[in-house]
């Protein structure tokens, strides 16, 4: 590896726990720049905590190891100050806000965003054009950008809207929890396409998964098994086969 | 003016201060103002505008954009633009008090239903706005009256309309209540729709936090007559508005709407009644509140269905945001059902600004502030947004921005 590609995020000895329940025990994750990881992992393992308490959430108890996202304390960082430094939660249950116009809520982020790195607000014609252009990638048309933000969107429509965020806002380390959940072999297909056209040399790619359709669809780097809150097994993209054709059970006994 | 009407209005005013002093004001006795007392109004020693009262000529706020057809200053009418097909108080032909007639018609509804405040009211009003639409009319510009206060010394002021809507005609008419120093604004507005008559109203009380307002409005509908009515309690220290609405034809139906945002130490009562005369007749009501810091809210929400008035619908909501640990509401739903052939709902709620919410807000770059803003102003928008006249959102719009703490920019 050369000198450019420098970790993104090292998770090491991580231990998290919610309420008295620990969730994760000892989980330690190195992601650089370019790589798309997968993680796979049965019920209850902890794949939906690591994506949240990686987003800043509140509720989780850390209590012991470290998270450095390029370079500084990630866990020291407020929820905002994270998604402002590039760090971005695709959701698995997106939440609804009526109210509040999808395009609209689209540009006041970007604007929190731009403005903490102390760019200007993005003109508005400019930002019509920029979100028209990111939402033609995942087939958002402009009834679904002014309706209230998920307010009412089918399972589908919600992930691509999560997709559409991301393209807008452009974050460096983007975490996909559960997004092919819910979703149907054309919607997969329409969100796995808007994924990879992020895909680049600057950004890496955490994806939590239970089933391996989406990973044919995104071909990840890394392929790891999340059981019993630390990672048990780690490969490439022919490990997500296995696990599908075997479950998780062979995997149970492994140190 | 003729001596006869001279006397007639003298007269009226004389029975209505006797009426007021012997009814008095409301207090805490009355179920209606189990939560509201009105101490401050009577401590205040609130006189009414005489002759030496300075009366400025154009006030501080008004929507822009929107004709202002009439503006009322310390309870005197300072003139207005016309341009509508509309009648004001200084045509006497038609309106003012040449309209004692009408005013009279209504001395029945506030002999059963209203209290010292609306006698106080007719005791003490001076220039009433007369708005009477002749059948068949429609008016699709709205109509827009503003009465503003502005007082140095404790006034008392006593804004007054009378709205009529013949058969078959709509209006939509916004009253807006503004005022500015230690002043009392208790008004009143009396409406009657024909049968097949249509108004829609937009009562915005904004008055600074130094001021108190009482306001009631009383409506009675015709057969299949329809009202709308978008009530923002959205100012003022002590701030109380009733809506008593009388379904009186069948088919009659009616939307009450309202907000109430309040902030301080302020106390906000939005109070509605509506009676189910006539069968076949139809209410559908939300109100939501948001209460920040140390204030208070009470929402009440009274149906009344007789028995053998058949087929009516009524469903309520009252959904409340409190936005400190120190903030109440009271909700109160009355509903008063008296036979089984009716449709009814009734749903209050209180709660707090959802954590999954503002943690999504949160996670897409915006701070804690910047996501209680937002969310809050997303509550408020299923109110504002149903407003009828794109000025008077965005100027409630403004509003709330401003009262959210600012530069929301609600979309």
């Amino acid at each position: 590896m050369s000198a450019a590609s420098a970790p993104l995020l090292e998770i090491h000895d991580l231990h998290v726990r919610v309420e008295d329940k620990p969730i994760l025990r000892g989980l330690t994750l190195t992601i650089r720049a370019r790589e798309m990881h997968a993680i796979m992992g049965p019920n209850g393992a902890g794949k939906s905590t690591l994506a949240h308490f990686l987003a800043g959430r509140e509720g989780y108890v850390h209590t012991g190891g470290t998270v450095r996202y390029r370079g500084t304390d990630l866990l020291a960082m407020a929820p905002e100050e994270r998604a402002r430094a590039g760090v971005f939660l695709a959701f698995q249950y997106p939440v609804e806000i009526p109210g509040i116009g999808n395009q609209y809520f689209l540009r006041t982020a970007l604007n929190a965003i731009r403005k903490s790195r102390n760019e200007e607000e993005i003109d508005a014609a400019d930002f019509i054009a920029l979100v028209r252009k990111k939402a033609k990638l995942v087939e958002i048309d402009d009834a679904m950008l002014k309706r209230a933000v998920n307010d009412g969107f089918s399972g589908g429509e919600k992930k691509r809207n999560e997709i559409l965020q991301m393209a807008v806002l452009e974050p460096t380390l983007c975490l996909l929890d559960e997004t092919d959940s819910g979703l149907d072999i054309d919607a997969l297909a329409l969100v796995s396409k808007g994924v990879n056209a992020l895909r680049d040399a600057t950004r890496a790619f955490l994806v939590i998964t239970h089933y391996d359709r989406l990973l044919s669809h995104l071909e990840p780097d890394f392929v790891h098994v999340l059981a019993g809150g630390r990672i048990v097994k780690s490969g490439g993209r022919e490990l997500a086969r296995e696990l599908e054709a075997r479950g998780y059970g062979w995997l149970e006994d492994t140190p | 003016m003729s001596a006869s009407f001279d006397a007639d209005r003298a007269g009226f005013r004389t029975a209505a201060a006797a009426r007021a002093l012997q009814l008095g004001l409301p207090h805490r006795g009355d179920e209606a103002w189990k939560y509201t007392s009105t101490a401050p109004l009577i401590e205040g020693a609130y006189a009414p505008p005489t002759a030496d009262t300075s009366r400025p000529s154009a006030p501080e706020r008004h929507i822009k954009d929107l004709v202002a057809d009439r503006v009322f200053v310390n309870g005197a009418s300072v003139g207005g633009a016309d341009g509508t097909a509309v009648s004001l108080s200084d045509e006497p032909a038609h309106a003012g008090w040449a309209a004692l007639g009408t005013l009279a018609r209504f001395d029945r509804i506030e002999r059963d239903e209203g209290g010292g405040l609306i006698a106080l009211n007719a005791a003490r009003a001076t220039d009433a706005a007369l708005v009477s639409v002749p059948a068949g009319d429609r008016i699709d510009t709205p109509v827009y009256l503003q009465f503003h206060t502005s007082a140095r010394a404790h006034l008392l002021v006593s804004p007054r309309i009378v709205v009529t809507v013949g058969r078959g005609a709509s209006l939509t008419l916004v009253e807006h209540h503004t005022g500015v120093g230690p002043c009392w604004n208790n008004a009143v507005t009396e409406i009657v729709l024909e049968d097949g008559a249509s108004l829609k109203l937009v009562r915005i009380q904004e008055q600074d936090a130094g001021s108190h307002h009482t306001g009631a409005t009383f409506a009675r509908l015709g057969r299949d007559a329809t009202l709308e009515t978008h009530d923002f309690a959205c100012g003022a220290r002590l701030s109380r508005s009733d809506v008593r609405v009388r379904l009186a034809g069948p088919g009659a139906s009616v939307n009450l709407r309202g907000l109430c945002l309040a902030d301080g130490e302020r106390h906000t009562d939005q109070h509605t009644v509506v009676f189910h005369d006539a069968p076949h007749t139809h209410s559908l009501e939300l109100y939501k509140g948001i209460l920040l810091d140390d204030a208070r809210g009470v929402f009440t929400g009274r149906i009344l269905v007789e028995p053998g008035v058949r087929g009516c619908t009524t469903r309520q909501e009252n959904p409340n945001l409190l936005l400190s640990e120190a903030a109440r509401i009271f909700t109160r739903p009355q509903l008063e059902i008296r036979n089984n052939d009716v449709k009814a709902y009734h749903g209050a709620t209180v709660g707090r600004l959802s954590p999954e919410a503002l943690f999504y807000l949160r996670s897409r770059g915006l701070d804690l502030e910047h996501a209680r803003r937002v969310l809050t102003a997303a509550f408020a928008a299923e109110i504002v947004d149903a407003v009828p006249s794109e000025a008077v959102r965005d100027h409630l719009r403004r509003w709330l921005d401003h009262a959210l703490g600012g530069s929301v920019a609600i979309p």
